[in-house]
């Protein structure tokens, strides 16, 4: 739906509307908030050795099950490991897996869309119907089912996040390209004889790119949702690993008597996912004429 | 109308057939040899001969696919590899539970969305609307197995207001059924609440900045006559499609809260047999799941179609 809105958008020079876009980015609290958080959790993964107080493995049994104390500020897990540290290590494998994985994701997706959307023809009701049969399946039964076939891990668990983000990549640059394809700018440059790949990727894209990168910022938050389940359940990321979700599996056992072990782990997840959604959202309205000036 | 209705209807035919396809394809998706990974490096030989002929693995791929979907067809979703059980039968007794939990979870999702989307939307930019907002953030950004897990902290542990976990049928002791499944209930309901919220919200939004809203107000209409009979009626159509597209989001919520709160359902089954690699199981609930969505998703497009007759004709 955004892209009419986006047809009609008077073109600025590319410095000047990103510029524009960043101001009326900045303006909303919300999404101000939403980048302050990304931007912790990203450092926190690439400087995790540096602000880690604690190695994340290692063991220190004797001091195991401590509650949250000066040396350790959020305390000690099963095993003696420090917490905090493990929960800033955690930061990098939730943001692997939803950046690989929507990274993925979206290629094949918005390839496949293009593809669909521009030839038509055959290619276009069955490339659809195969969409539709994928998103039959909620995104989390999905990418269990095909982690656990995949054979389980890190790398299994990014394939079947991707795979589960495809359909929806697909049907949105299929809808943009379908609307875009038909403007007289486009039909302009059939005329003079540009090639098919030409009109793709020189005119249609970049009048489709603004709802994907939405999309994109989003489905990392649903993926590092999706994947902390998985890996709550077993059948994603596997110990010794320190990830969030995994933790909070493994102080479930204890949560009686340890609160601080499943604690931590889920407030890190939601203030992440929560992080991704409020920018996703502040960067749809910014970039979404008719939403300006709205709540 | 009726046109429309046997074209969406055979289009459900065709995704059907392609999510058996893919359900089929699970087991052969398995890298190496599925029966070694199955029965782990110490089966003896026999064991796994026998494995392979249940799974029909000593077939050409179409005729396996043919001969499994034949099965399905007629109701047979094969053995469990574990328990040597029919899956059918064990589905037929775990499915009920999956449902009290589910609708349970529905119903939370509807009494605390729609109305906080409508405080909402008639308190704007006032502190209703902020904290309804805040709540919606929040409940969609949450791990539901998290929450869980705080409100047995909290409501079992620390104030013994409902037990921490189980499942008894409402048919042996109603009230305790109760007891236990009000945290589940609502953990599953949670994330569906939220989206409702914010649909309900934008929604009634949409509609009272129509003229004919503002007709009705200069008539001198009462703002709850407004509100009731001109702007909830058309604010409804887009909250109904959330609600049934709303129907896979709530299965998988339900399966991984029955995992939590020890709930014997479909979701406890398949997270076994997710851990144990047993694939009949696993295959049977992925095709159960997928065919409540599709068939929801086909009453909701049917149902809009004669709401909205302009998707008719599109």
């Amino acid at each position: 739906m955004t892209t009419i809105e986006q047809s009609f958008d008077v073109p600025t020079p590319g410095r000047k509307r990103s510029a524009y876009i960043l101001t009326q980015l900045l303006r909303r609290r919300t999404a101000f908030v939403g980048l302050v958080i990304i931007a912790v959790v990203v450092l926190m993964a690439i400087l995790a050795p540096l602000v880690a107080p604690y190695d994340p493995l290692a063991q220190d049994i004797p001091a195991s099950h401590q509650m949250p104390t000066l040396s350790h500020l959020l305390g000690t897990d099963e095993l003696g490991r420090d917490i905090l540290s493990r929960i800033i290590y955690g930061s990098r494998s939730s943001l692997e897996i939803g950046v690989l994985a929507i990274g993925l994701g979206g290629a094949v997706g918005v390839v496949l869309g293009m593809v669909s959307g521009y030839f038509r023809g055959i290619i276009d009701p069955i490339l659809m119907r195969i969409v539709e049969a994928l998103l039959a399946l909620p995104g989390l039964l999905l990418v269990i089912a095909l982690a656990t076939s995949l054979g389980t891990g890190m790398k299994a668990l990014i394939i079947a996040v991707a795979v589960g983000s495809v359909p929806h990549f697909a049907r949105l640059t299929r809808g943009s390209v379908l609307l875009t394809r038909e403007l007289d700018y486009v039909q302009a440059a059939r005329t003079i004889g540009a090639g098919n790949v030409r009109i793709m990727l020189q005119h249609i894209w970049p009048n489709c790119l603004q709802p994907i990168i939405v999309q994109g910022t989003l489905g990392i938050g649903v993926a590092i949702l999706v994947a902390a389940a998985a890996s709550f359940i077993g059948v994603g990321v596997q110990p010794p690993t320190p990830d969030w979700g995994l933790m909070i599996a493994s102080g479930h056992q204890y949560v009686f008597n340890n609160w601080w072990l499943s604690v931590p782990p889920g407030v890190a997840i939601m203030l992440t996912v929560m992080g991704f959604n409020l920018f996703g959202d502040g960067l749809r309205d910014a970039l979404d004429p008719r939403l300006r000036g709205a709540s | 109308m009726l046109n429309f209705v046997i074209g969406r209807l055979l289009q459900a035919v065709i995704v059907l057939m392609l999510l058996t396809l893919l359900v089929f394809s699970l087991l052969r998706l398995v890298p190496g040899d599925p029966v070694l990974q199955i029965l782990g490096p110490y089966a003896d030989r026999e064991t796994m001969e026998e494995l392979r002929e249940q799974l029909g693995f000593n077939q050409p791929v179409p005729e396996q696919y043919a001969t499994w979907l034949g099965k399905v067809v007629r109701g047979d979703l094969g053995e469990s590899i574990i328990s040597r059980q029919s899956v059918t039968e064990t589905l037929k007794w775990r499915i009920p539970v999956t449902a009290q939990i589910a609708l349970g979870a529905w119903a939370v999702s509807m009494v605390i969305g729609l109305p906080a989307g409508i405080i909402a939307a008639l308190n704007r930019n006032r502190w209703p609307d902020y904290l309804s907002s805040v709540f919606a953030v929040a409940g969609i950004a949450m791990p539901s197995f998290w929450l869980a897990i705080m409100l047995i902290l909290i409501f079992s542990v620390h104030f013994h207001v409902v037990p921490t976990s189980g499942f008894v049928s409402p048919a042996t002791d109603f009230w305790r059924s109760m007891r236990l499944s009000i945290l589940p209930w609502f953990v599953a309901g949670i994330g569906g609440a939220a989206l409702l919220m914010r649909q309900t919200r934008s929604a009634l939004l949409e509609v009272l900045g129509q003229d004919y809203i503002r007709t009705a107000k200069a008539k001198g209409l009462a703002e709850r006559v407004v509100i009731m009979r001109h702007a909830m009626k058309n604010a409804m159509i887009p909250v109904l499609t959330i609600v049934g597209l709303g129907v896979g989001n709530l299965l998988a919520g339900t399966l991984i809260v029955e995992f939590v709160f020890g709930i014997p359902g479909m979701g406890r089954l398949l997270i076994e047999s997710l851990l144990s690699h047993d694939y009949p199981v696993i295959q049977g609930i992925v095709l159960v799941v997928g065919i409540c969505v599709v068939m929801s998703t086909l009453l909701v497009d049917i149902a809009y179609g004669w709401l909205d007759p302009r998707i008719r004709f599109t």
